[in-house]
């Protein structure tokens, strides 16, 4: 039974590495804690202007119509944008991982100008390019993938079995991703083709983090 | 310095043809002593939309094979104070025919006679299309604003890259800008964006351009139409003579190319 009163902590925020976090206790009738979050974020909108805003549910993943009604109505309410941040159990991520067995030293494979549709990289290391990866292009990798350029094409990092890789691009919007053999399960957010994105592997699934550009000191 | 320039887009139907007859037309008009080479051996048609198809008595297959020489294979057309020739593709060969050092040595022997070899490149990017790219100095890639175009063409861009090709550019045909408008097109700042190279021009979809090509008289010889400047900007762009268009092609210079349009119809009625 959904309770009629909304109590303060569920609708919190958190102050995380890329921005601020939004977190909702989706044991409360879900509308009305959007409607407690919109105006949470109407009273806090100066200060939260200021900062990227990501939402995730409390305890659990929200699913992925919750996740949409939930973005479109904070747009329409306050005009500013949420990005999904993808949940994951925090009391496992405390654990300390195993230390990765040192692998040899493969030089990098570095690549200059755009990769265009029918071009392929491959390398048994990590791969850096320089310019952007265009639709219909693919990187294979062993290693991690770093693109100083958008990413529409297939990446496929960490071949086949190395989830120590990641993928880091200016601008996401892949046709096809996966680290060591995990691959992206949601189409991505438009919104992620104008941020900075880390993507990394987080208890058997990626996860698709997006940055803020941080100036010099 | 003479130039040889290929026309290409990868994928087929896009408007290669047309679009090299009327920049050829144009920079004949212009001046510049210009010859167009019909590369797409076995489906001939060049001269047809240059209206000349029935002064067409050798090929290019027929240089390539010692049966004329290239003086012979030439046909002028003298409604561009004959500064403007012709060498057309067979229609009973096939790409294969014509091998890759006879093309070459073609395009050397044009380079002493020519400003400007516009080169009508096949579609795909099988043997003929490579040969059609292997001799040119620079390549102009045409896309459709539609996705699949502009895939095709960014392969095409790939495989020029490779070919050491350095000046590649960009023209947008058939382009509405209505529609772009409506967000229901993909806009040409989008396209350059994606594509990441210049660009040279855009035409507007006009049903005159194809018109005129099945009448054999290129839009470019009508210099009372309201299109006949879009192919002459572009000409003089191509020829250094002014500057490359604004990049993003942004909104004001498109609402007023719209405007001369617009103001060109009524003033022809």
């Amino acid at each position: 039974m959904p309770k009629s009163t909304i109590p303060e902590q569920a609708v919190t925020f958190k102050g995380i590495e890329q921005g601020i976090l939004i977190l909702l206790d989706t044991s409360h009738d879900y509308e009305k804690i959007i409607k407690f979050a919109i105006q949470k974020i109407k009273a806090n909108k100066k200060f939260l202007s200021e900062n990227t805003l990501f939402i995730r549910g409390a305890a659990g993943p929200l699913d992925p119509d919750e996740l949409g009604m939930a973005r479109k109505l904070i747009r329409d309410k306050t005009k500013m944008e949420v990005l999904p941040l993808p949940w994951k159990n925090e009391k496992q991520a405390e654990e300390p991982e195993k230390p990765a067995e040192a692998l040899p030293y493969i030089p990098p494979l570095l690549a200059s100008n755009a990769l265009r549709a029918g071009q392929k990289l491959r390398s048994d290391g990590d791969v850096l390019l320089f310019g952007n990866m265009h639709p219909g292009s693919q990187i294979f990798a062993k290693g991690s993938v770093y693109i100083f350029g958008h990413l529409r094409g297939e990446v496929y990092a960490g071949l086949e079995t190395n989830k120590q890789a990641m993928v880091i691009c200016q601008g996401f919007a892949p046709l096809q991703l996966s680290i060591a053999g995990i691959s992206l399960q949601t189409n991505p957010d438009d919104a992620l083709l104008k941020h900075y994105v880390v993507v990394s592997v987080q208890n058997q699934e990626l996860l698709v983090t997006p940055q803020n550009e941080h100036g010099h000191e | 310095m003479s130039e040889a320039i290929v026309f290409t887009s990868g994928k087929g139907g896009v408007g290669k043809t047309t679009l090299l007859a009327n920049i050829g037309v144009a920079l004949a008009t212009l001046g510049f002593n210009t010859v167009l080479l019909d590369a797409d051996i076995g489906l001939r048609n060049l001269d047809i939309v240059l209206g000349i198809e029935n002064k067409i008595r050798f090929n290019v297959v027929d240089i390539a094979h010692g049966i004329c020489t290239v003086d012979q294979a030439l046909v002028k057309d003298h409604r561009s104070n004959a500064n403007l020739s012709i060498i057309a593709a067979s229609q009973s060969h096939l790409k294969e025919d014509l091998s890759k050092e006879a093309f070459r040595q073609i395009i050397l022997q044009l380079k002493n006679k020519f400003d400007y070899i516009l080169i009508d490149c096949p579609a795909g990017i099988e043997y003929g299309f490579r040969n059609a790219i292997r001799s040119a100095d620079r390549a102009i890639v045409i896309v459709n604003p539609e996705v699949s175009s502009i895939r095709d063409a960014d392969r095409v861009i790939g495989i020029l890259e490779l070919e050491k090709i350095k000046k590649i550019q960009l023209i947008v045909n058939r382009y509405q800008h209505d529609l772009c408008q409506k967000m229901d097109m993909i806009s040409v700042k989008d396209i350059v964006e994606l594509l990441g190279i210049k660009l040279l021009g855009v035409i507007p979809e006009d049903v005159s351009i194809l018109l005129s090509s099945n009448e054999g008289k290129p839009i470019s010889y009508r210099s009372n139409h309201p299109m006949h400047g879009f192919f002459y900007d572009i000409a003089k762009s191509l020829a250094g003579q002014k500057e490359l268009p604004s990049q993003d092609f942004a909104k004001s210079k498109t609402e007023s190319l719209w405007k001369k349009v617009k103001r060109s119809f009524t003033m022809n009625r």
